[in-house]
Order: C-alpha cells, then sequence, then structure tokens
C-alpha cells in the first residue's frame, strides 16, 4: 500500500510531462537549449556537440573555410537560416559528420536512437540562382534552421513563413556519436531574424 | 301685397333655374382621381420617378412607386408612362367614370444606358453620352454573380485580371500592369497604395457597398494625374435611397470562410446619412503539403456616409472608412510575429450650384492612410509599426456649362504622398515626403448632333521630378445605332516614395537602393473603338496601342564584397496594343448572355519578352437566367474566366539541393462557377437566398492561388 502510494506521485507527474513539446525536465536531463547569435550574412558560427559550445567563427570566404575544413572540433555550423555539418565538400580531413532528417511528424521526446539504415546525408557545394540569374556557390548541408513555406511554382510564401523544425539527428565530425537537434527559434522575441535556438541530446 | 308675391315668384325661378344650372354643370364637370403603381416587370419593385402623364396633367412615382393623379375630368382618358429610355414607354386607356387605380408593368432594357457615369469626364453623363468608353458593372449585376469580394467583381467583368495572392495583399495585374498603372479609386478620390508594386488590398472595400464600378482602359492622367496609365478603376460607393433603410448578410464558403455585415441608411429632406460595418473571415488553405497556400485572416471594417444639402444648390459631404486586416502564421510555425494592417480614410467636400446652375463647383479633401504592424506573439501581441503611407489631396473643381454645346471642367489639385518606414527607407526609422500641385481642365464640345469632342489637359509640378504636361483629345461620331469614338492621351506615373527613397537589405539577402533621380514613366494611348446597340444587343470593339517610356525597373549589381545590391532606373519601355470585345445579349427577355474577350501583346522593349504575366488571351462570359417561380423572381448564373497560358518563374530544386529558376508555362486557365439567387420579397423586408458553387471544375495549376472547388451559401436581409 505504502508503495503504490510513494509511486502514485512519480507516475502523475510523468504523465504530466509528456504531455508538453520542450519540457527538458522530461528526458534524462540532459538535453540542451544552445542560443547562436547567426545574425550576420556572412560569418558561420562553428559549434561542437560534445563541447556544448561555440567553438569558434569564420567568415564565408575560401580562406576561412578552407582553414575549418582541416578541423574536427566542430560538427555543425550556423549562418543566419543556414547548416554547415562537418562532413563532404566541408571537410578536407574525411571527418565523418553529416545530418539525418526525420519525418516533420515525430516529435523530439520520442526519438531516442537512431533508426536502423539512416542514411546521413553529407555538404555539398550547392549551387542557388538568384532571379537576376546569378549563382551563389555555397558549401553547406542541404538542411536549414527553417524550412520556408513554398507555393506551388518552388517561390516562397512571401512574408516567409517558417513551418515547424523537423528533427535532425547530427553525427558527429569523428563518426562516433549522435545528437538529435530540433531548432527551436529563428527570430528573437522582437522579430529580428538570426537568433538561432535549439534543443540537442545525446542519442544511441 | 301683389308685389311680394310676384317678388317670391321670381325668387323661387331664380332659385330654380340656378339648380337646373348646377345641376347640368355638374353633369358635364366630374373629377376623378386616377392613382396606382408603376413596376418594373422583372422583380416587382417598385420604380421611383416615372412620370404618368394623361397629356394635360401627370404626377411623379414616390419610391413606393406610387402616383396619383387629382382631379381629372372624366371620360375618355389615355395615360402614358414616361421614364428613361431604357424602359419602353407604356400607354392605357381608360374610361373615368369614378376614382381609378392603375397597374403599370415596364419592361427594362437592362444595357443601362441611362446609367449615369462620372470616370470618363468628372461630371454626371449618361453612358449612352459619354465621350470616353466606360464599362459599368452594376450592383444587382455583382449579387446575380454572387461575388462576395470587390476582386472578384472585377475579375467576373474585366478580362485578363492575374492576381497573385499573399499575406499582403492580391498583387492584382491586368494586361501585364501591376497596380502602379492601375488608378484605384472610391467616389473619385486616390486609395493610398501600400507595396513597392504599389499593391492595394480591395478586400477594404466592402462588395455590398458598391452602387456600380466604373472601368476606363487606357490613359486618363489629364483629369486624374499619376497611375491613370493602363486604366482608371472608379468604385462608387451606395448612398441612401429610402427613407430608412437597413440591411443585414451573412455568408459562409468552404475553409471556414465567413463574411458578415449590417448597414442602415436614413434619408431626410436636407440631410442623408449611410453607415456599414463588416467582418471577414477564414481559415485559409494549403496549410500542409505544398499545394497552393493562403493565410488564415480576420477582418473589419466599416464605413461612413453623411450628406448635408440645406439648400438646393448646397451640399455638404463627410465620409469615413476604416479597415484592419490581420493574417496569421500556421499552427506549430516559428514565426514570432505576424502582420497586422489598418487603412482609414476621411474626406469631406462641399459642392454648390450657381443659380442659373452653369457652374458646379466642388471642393474636396480627402486623407488616406495605411498603417503596417507586425504582432509580437511572444511579448503579449505587442504591435511593432513597420510602416505608414499617407496620401492626403485637396481640390477644387468647377464645372461650367457655357451652353448647350460646350461644358469645361477645370480645377486645382494638391496631394502629399508621405512615407514613414523604420528600417526600408534607412537604418533609422524615417519619414519621406512628396508634394504635387496641379491645374487640369477638359473641354466637352459638341460639334454637331452626332459628333463630340473631349480634349483635356494636366500640368503637374512635382517637388521630385519637376513638371509633367499630360494633353489628351478624343472625338465621339454617332451614325446609325453605331457609336465610334477615338483618342489619343498622355499619362504619367511619378516614381513612388520607395523607388526614389528605398535603402534597406532585405531579409539578410541583398540590399535595395532607390534612386532619387528617376524621372517619371510616360505613356502615350492611343484608341478607336465601336460602339453598337440596337433592341437587345449591346457590342463593342476597341483597338489600342500603348507606349510607356522611361519605365522603372530594378536592376542588379555585385559589390566588392560579393554581395547583390539593387537599384532602380529609368531604362526600359513597353508596348501594349490589343483589342477589346465586350458582347451583351438579351434573349426572350429572360436569359443575358455577356462575354468579354481581350488580345494584348505586352512586350518589354529591353528583353523583347511579354511583360511577365500578361496573358495574350482572356476573356470572361456569363448567362444569367432571369426568372420567375409562381410569380416569384429568381436568377441562375453560369460564368466562366479564361486566359491562355501565361509564362512564369519556377523555382527547381535538383537532387544535389541546387536552385535553379525556370521558365515554365502555365495551362490555359479556366475557371467557372454557378450562382443561384432567390429573393423573398414581403411588403417592405427582402430576404435573399445565394447559392455558389466556385471553381465547379476544380481547376488547379502550379501558377495559380486557389483552394480548388468551393461552396457558398449566403444570406442577405435588407428593410427599406
Amino acid at each position: 500500500m505504502k508503495k503504490i502510494l510513494f509511486a502514485l506521485p512519480i507516475v502523475l507527474i510523468s504523465l504530466f510531462s509528456c504531455s508538453k513539446e520542450y519540457d527538458s525536465t522530461q528526458n534524462s536531463g540532459e538535453t540542451k537549449e544552445t542560443y547562436i547569435d547567426a545574425s550576420s550574412k556572412t560569418t558561420w558560427n562553428y559549434y561542437s556537440l560534445s563541447e556544448k559550445k561555440i567553438v569558434g567563427t569564420g567568415e564565408e570566404n575560401d580562406e576561412d573555410n578552407e582553414s575549418w575544413s582541416k578541423r574536427s572540433d566542430w560538427d555543425f555550423a550556423v549562418r543566419r537560416y543556414l547548416i554547415r555539418t562537418n562532413s563532404g565538400a566541408s571537410t578536407s580531413i574525411s571527418s565523418q559528420g553529416g545530418v539525418y532528417t526525420f519525418n516533420s511528424s515525430i516529435s523530439f521526446s520520442s526519438v531516442s536512437k537512431v533508426p536502423e539504415n539512416a542514411t546521413f546525408v553529407a555538404d555539398k557545394l550547392i549551387a542557388t540562382e538568384e532571379m537576376n540569374g546569378t549563382t551563389t556557390n555555397t558549401v553547406k548541408s542541404e538542411t536549414t534552421v527553417i524550412v520556408f513555406k513554398k507555393n506551388e511554382d518552388g517561390s516562397l510564401v512571401m512574408p516567409p513563413l517558417y513551418l515547424k523544425a523537423p528533427v535532425y539527428i547530427f553525427r558527429t565530425a569523428n563518426g562516433e556519436k549522435y545528437y538529435k537537434v530540433q531548432f527551436t527559434q529563428y527570430q528573437n522575441e522582437n522579430s529580428v531574424t538570426g537568433h538561432v535556438k535549439f534543443y540537442s541530446e545525446e542519442i544511441e | 301685397m301683389m308685389i311680394k308675391k310676384t317678388m317670391k315668384i321670381k325668387n323661387y325661378y331664380f332659385l330654380l333655374l340656378l339648380l337646373l344650372c348646377a345641376v347640368s354643370l355638374n353633369a358635364q364637370n366630374k373629377f376623378y382621381n386616377i392613382s396606382g403603381f408603376v413596376l418594373d416587370s422583372l422583380r416587382n419593385e417598385p420604380l421611383m420617378g416615372v412620370y404618368v402623364t394623361t397629356g394635360k396633367q401627370g404626377s411623379q412615382t414616390d419610391n413606393k412607386g406610387y402616383f396619383i393623379i387629382n382631379n381629372v375630368p372624366q371620360g375618355n382618358i389615355i395615360l402614358k408612362t414616361v421614364y428613361y429610355s431604357s424602359y419602353n414607354m407604356i400607354t392605357k386607356s381608360i374610361l373615368l367614370s369614378n376614382d381609378t387605380s392603375v397597374v403599370f408593368i415596364m419592361p427594362e432594357n437592362p444595357h443601362h444606358l441611362e446609367e449615369i457615369v462620372v470616370t470618363g469626364t468628372r461630371t454626371e453623363k449618361r453612358l449612352s453620352d459619354t465621350p470616353i468608353l466606360t464599362t459599368v458593372i452594376k450592383s444587382k449585376e455583382i449579387q446575380k454573380s454572387g461575388a462576395i469580394s470587390t476582386l472578384e467583381s472585377l475579375q467576373d467583368n474585366i478580362p485578363g485580371i492575374v492576381v497573385s495572392p499573399n499575406a499582403m495583399g492580391n498583387n492584382m495585374l491586368i494586361k501585364g500592369l501591376n497596380s502602379r498603372y492601375i488608378l484605384f479609386m472610391i467616389d473619385g478620390e486616390r486609395l493610398v497604395s501600400e507595396g513597392a508594386s504599389g499593391n492595394i488590398n480591395l478586400d477594404q472595400i466592402d462588395v455590398n457597398n458598391i452602387k456600380r464600378i466604373e472601368v476606363i482602359n487606357g490613359a486618363a492622367s489629364a483629369l486624374y494625374g499619376s497611375n491613370a496609365v493602363g486604366a482608371v478603376i472608379n468604385i462608387i460607393t451606395k448612398e441612401p435611397i429610402d427613407k430608412f433603410e437597413a440591411g443585414a448578410n451573412i455568408i459562409e464558403e468552404s475553409n471556414n470562410t465567413w463574411n458578415t455585415k449590417i448597414d442602415a441608411g436614413i434619408k431626410l429632406k436636407k440631410i442623408s446619412t449611410r453607415i456599414s460595418a463588416f467582418r471577414n473571415s477564414s481559415d485559409g488553405f494549403g496549410e500542409d503539403g505544398t499545394g497552393a497556400y493562403a493565410a488564415r485572416y480576420e477582418d473589419y471594417g466599416g464605413n461612413v456616409k453623411l450628406n448635408y444639402k440645406p439648400i438646393e444648390r448646397f451640399n455638404f459631404n463627410v465620409i469615413g472608412r476604416y479597415f484592419l486586416h490581420e493574417t496569421f502564421n500556421v499552427d506549430g510555425s516559428m514565426n514570432v510575429s505576424h502582420p497586422l494592417t489598418h487603412t482609414f480614410a476621411l474626406g469631406t467636400n462641399i459642392g454648390y450650384i450657381s443659380s442659373d446652375k452653369r457652374n458646379n463647383i466642388r471642393l474636396s479633401m480627402n486623407w488616406d492612410k495605411y498603417f503596417d504592424y507586425i504582432v509580437l506573439e511572444k511579448k503579449n501581441n505587442e504591435e511593432h509599426k513597420q510602416n505608414t503611407a499617407d496620401y492626403i489631396s485637396s481640390r477644387l473643381v468647377n464645372s461650367f456649362k457655357a451652353n448647350e454645346k460646350l461644358e469645361i471642367v477645370g480645377g486645382l489639385e494638391h496631394n502629399h504622398e508621405e512615407n514613414y518606414a523604420i528600417k526600408t527607407l534607412g537604418i533609422n526609422p524615417t519619414t519621406k515626403a512628396l508634394d504635387d500641385i496641379n491645374a487640369f481642365a477638359q473641354a466637352d464640345y459638341k460639334i454637331l448632333n452626332n459628333l463630340d469632342m473631349v480634349a483635356g489637359a494636366r500640368y503637374t509640378y512635382n517637388t521630385q521630378f519637376n513638371f509633367a504636361f499630360t494633353p489628351k483629345v478624343s472625338i465621339m461620331y454617332e451614325i446609325g445605332g453605331f457609336k465610334f469614338r477615338t483618342g489619343i492621351g498622355t499619362a504619367f506615373r511619378a516614381p513612388s516614395i520607395k523607388e526614389l527613397y528605398y535603402d534597406f537589405d532585405h531579409q539578410g539577402m541583398f540590399w535595395i537602393y532607390g534612386n532619387p533621380d528617376l524621372k517619371a514613366e510616360k505613356g502615350l494611348y492611343s484608341s478607336i473603338s465601336a460602339e453598337y446597340i440596337k433592341d437587345n444587343f449591346n457590342g463593342s470593339l476597341s483597338a489600342y496601342y500603348n507606349n510607356i517610356d522611361n519605365k522603372i525597373t530594378q536592376y542588379d549589381v555585385i559589390n566588392s564584397e560579393g554581395a547583390n545590391e539593387k537599384y532602380y532606373k529609368n531604362v526600359s519601355s513597353a508596348i501594349l496594343k490589343g483589342v477589346d470585345i465586350s458582347l451583351s445579349y438579351i434573349l426572350f427577355k429572360e436569359l443575358v448572355i455577356k462575354g468579354n474577350y481581350s488580345y494584348c501583346n505586352a512586350k518589354d522593349n529591353s528583353t523583347g519578352l511579354q511583360l511577365s504575366s500578361n496573358v495574350k488571351h482572356s476573356g470572361t462570359i456569363s448567362v444569367t437566367w432571369n426568372s420567375n417561380i409562381a410569380h416569384s423572381p429568381f436568377s441562375l448564373q453560369i460564368a466562366g474566366r479564361m486566359n491562355s497560358p501565361k509564362l512564369y518563374q519556377e523555382v527547381l530544386t535538383n537532387n544535389e539541393g541546387d536552385e535553379t529558376y525556370s521558365l515554365s508555362e502555365s495551362k490555359t486557365y479556366c475557371v467557372w462557377k454557378v450562382v443561384f439567387v432567390k429573393p423573398f420579397d414581403i411588403k417592405k423586408h427582402t430576404l435573399e437566398l445565394t447559392l455558389k458553387c466556385d471553381n465547379i471544375f476544380n481547376f488547379k495549376d502550379s501558377s495559380f492561388i486557389n483552394p480548388g472547388r468551393q461552396y457558398l451559401i449566403g444570406l442577405r436581409y435588407a428593410f427599406k
């Protein structure tokens, strides 16, 4: 009887906490909420998931890109809403980073391990054509902080509408650990863009 | 004694004679009253202002269609109705021997030729007499077409309209020209434009408040100034007709779209007023998936009109208008704010007619202001102002009727335009303003009975681009049922404050810089048209050539840091040439068939390509069946709009994530609707039911933002 009475509040608490999406207490307590000021149009902010901190910044130019490609102390980088992982075209030392994207219906709390047969997409040199015909080439991941709602003809809905971000799994540069990440903010409370926030947690 | 007796006898005979005279007089001249009603044949609606006459006496029907002619001598009387020539005269022969009641049922020729229009000349003219070809969309037609927005009523009647709606507005284009080249007015006053492309949210105009819409194609800058390059669309709003009137509407359409509205009006001898308020909302569509998308919104609006006429020749008017538009993000979105816009307008004018009725002077002032806010959802829905735009117009106009043949309209106008922006006109909040003063005049001269000439010009001094002189001349010639009109006119479009003074980086993607040295765009418009009206048929054909020069375009420069900068310059020109055909035919008195076809070749001379979003072939068609079930009227309409395929930019992403633009061709755009309207008239009350299925064939295309097939039910109540 005493055991049941003792267990009851714990059961009740866990029931209530499961109902909230971003309640960090529901998990093992290791979910980290991080803030990155990624408002600069030209600066990449390089982040380490295991160190749980920004390890440095670099400009979008050949020189900085090259020097960061030789480093293994970062797992992913953010510039505005663009993401770069330490993989593929972003690394010159064969770092094993990369990202897996879940279906948008999957919630952050429901992910506890890497799905079987998950393929991690590496960075590429991606060409983006502007309306005037010029093309910008950037080494980056195909995933982004925000998912823009698009019209049927591929153009962005205006004013920009940021859909709910899917849950990502980032693989660390050394290829050994996995972290689930979900971006929760792109604009600060005053609607200024580039103020990124995300939840991250190590998973199996 | 004898004399008294004789006197008495004489008196008696005299009295008898008088009595006989009186009796015989009475027998010759009995007078009776003739009274009754005059009704419209189609809807049994009373017709006001119809003159019923015996030839010697007569009286006009009041707002209930009732007339009374007193003291008509008995005998054979022939009664005639005298009304607009669009109604056939009716004759009734009666043998008057007591007070008689008569009812006249008058059939109307629905070409509305006697409709009064104002836009072409800034004076009241019958549609059949106006020297400028005008398209009129009447409120009854709007009701029968089931149009629930001002935009829809324009799309039903003007071919070639393309819309790319988003939360910021309709982004309407006609013949490839955006809203900057179309002058939108409400009751002759310009609406302030909101965005860089001159976008105006037409939802601020309650479609139920529209009395009629007048559309003129081509240049009209002589009378109206800037922007009247491609077309002028003047929306005339309702005025109270009855002593007391009230109404309410409620409409429900698919996607949880609700439009509700109430209105009331009073018309007394010297004062009349009309007030209305509406609320429109919708859940939008396309939240899930990749198809067409429109945001959820909530709109509120109100209008008030006050007219004071202390004496016949003097009137004073006040108008007020308010509109709020709020759009919301989808559930779960990461946006922390959503847009909210307010528009308000305040205007006043005084009119005076001289005692000889030759001069009609009007002094007016109108202020239209637009506010653009964002609502910060994480800060307790705090509203942050982003931009405002003001347009203040003051004008003195006189229309002078020199004689039966010559009428001159002239005036002076001052316009003030002001924009405030927190970051788009500079890093810090900035206000920029422009002023212009104008003198304009237009003369309408009836050279011969069937030959009319209109000549006018406007002289503008603008604080930014200095001078513009825009003359125009047009001629109308009537012969054998045909009306030929030809004209040539110039127009200008002043560079907007945004094009002049933009200074901001857009979403961190590129910078936009205005160019304060921009010159006004110029348009040269020439047209020729023929209109033919006979019995149940009304057709017009017009051909035009519109040369727009000094067109302001945006161009890109990559700066030393590799960033994209956009600038404006007067570099290009466009030539628009085409043909418009308009037909209207009434079959068997009950079936009204209307069609419009437009061919437009709109070429951008700098690229040699068609202006983006121009559709070469476009048309509208409607067939309305007006009939009765057990003496109760109804109307059933099938209407369609068609546009030939248009080119549009498509953004394609390949497997590697590369994004490219490609020019794609849309499908032939073809949208049909079916509308059933059934009014129920019970004494002073009217209840009208509308059932509509829009886009019945569920037309969809990547270039077209529309939810597909929709169903609507509406109920309208009116009290008169």
